[in-house]
């Protein structure tokens, strides 16, 4: 072979696809040392280990159908049936508390709700103008692996998290005039109103 | 082409249609990158689920739309870590599984890859994620009657876009 083999026959001859008369000289070429020739098969070699050694693993059809559906669920939290009020259990700020609920004495908010999903805590702390970061946690039902939470302001959506499967959750930088708490777990949607202002 | 780009810009206009092909181009990528960092089924069926939730909240602060793949599998990884840290503290001594080692020879390289299968995107992406990333190895027949195409246009389609893979990684890298 005395030209230079174009980039999908050093491709062919990688992969084994070549045979005979036309494999033997690619083979030739490419053991001469052509800088380029060796640069190309090089890569080319590279990219097939790389690809490899991450096979791509289809997701189970259930998992494909909720995540597109989490983007409706979040946007438009308030559509369609099974959704249910949740009930503020306890507020710093207004000292409605219950036994066993800690107070903060520090400028957070510490709110506790009772709901469909279950119990739910949250401190709302500031963090920087007009903003909080938020920390939670849900006490889940078994069989339940984690909730998705949907922060409006006026319908809008401002931050969204799903908690870990334990019931943890985190959102930080939310706006501090968001007034409304979606969550979701499958069929189950719960709503509350937010105040997170001091 | 589509591009990445063109569907952030939808989904910010709250466009289901375009979530769902953002969901369709990555949610193998997510999934993988959540098994791969030890974790059983349940587990990365939850870690791509926050992923992409993850996705949803930060669609107005996303740096650079051109590297989608990269964001969302640093994402997973992250939120895999930290379930498998989760899972440490409540699993006994006795019942832990192994650790896994880091799965990601080259994590950098790695991620730059799938941003350039990116870029290139169209059928190009297709064609080689069909052809090179999946488990069982299609075969050219499966994959022209995937593609509406002969069997003998998929090796020279092959070879053009993997030419094209190497000048969008040789462009990224510099």
């Amino acid at each position: 072979m005395t030209t230079r083999p174009t980039f999908t026959e050093l491709l062919d001859w990688v992969e084994g696809r070549l045979a005979g008369d036309r494999a033997d000289a690619v083979a030739s070429y490419v053991a001469a040392g052509d800088p380029a020739t060796t640069a190309s098969v090089e890569w080319i070699r590279e990219f097939i280990a790389g690809a490899r050694s991450m096979p791509l693993s289809e997701p189970p059809p259930e998992l494909s159908a909720r995540l597109r559906n989490v983007f409706e669920e979040l946007h438009r939290p308030g559509h369609g049936d099974g959704w249910s009020d949740a009930s503020l259990l306890h507020d710093t700020r207004t000292g409605l508390a219950v036994a066993g609920l800690r107070s903060l004495d520090d400028d957070g908010v510490h709110l506790a709700f009772d709901s469909e999903i279950g119990r739910f805590v949250l401190d709302a702390t500031a963090a920087g103008a007009g903003e909080v970061d938020i920390q939670g946690l849900i006490m889940l039902a078994p069989g339940t692996r984690g909730v998705d939470l949907a922060f409006l302001e006026r319908g809008d959506l401002r931050r969204a998290v799903r908690s870990t499967p334990d019931g943890r959750f985190d959102a930080r930088g939310v706006p501090v005039d968001v007034d409304e708490l979606w969550l979701t777990s499958g069929a189950t949607r719960v709503r509350t109103v937010l105040d997170l202002r001091r | 082409m589509v591009t990445d780009a063109d569907l952030l810009r939808r989904c910010r206009h709250r466009d289901a249609e375009a979530w769902n092909e953002l969901v369709s181009r990555y949610e193998r990528l997510v999934y993988t990158v959540a098994l791969r960092n030890g974790l059983g089924a349940e587990d990365a069926a939850d870690v791509t689920q926050s992923t992409f939730v993850a996705l949803v909240d930060a669609l107005d602060r996303l740096r650079d739309d051109e590297k989608i793949a990269s964001w969302l599998m640093t994402v997973a990884r992250r939120q895999a870590w930290r379930t498998r840290n989760l899972s440490r503290r409540t699993t006994s001594l006795d019942a832990a599984p192994e650790g896994t080692t880091e799965p990601f020879a080259d994590w950098a390289t790695t991620t730059a890859l799938h941003d350039a299968l990116s870029t290139l995107g169209g059928t190009c992406r297709e064609l080689l994620l069909a052809l090179y990333f999946e488990p069982d190895s299609p075969s050219y027949a499966e994959i022209a009657r995937r593609f509406g195409r002969s069997i003998g246009g998929i090796g020279p389609l092959r070879g053009r876009c993997l030419d094209k893979l190497r000048v969008v990684l040789g462009e990224e890298a510099r």
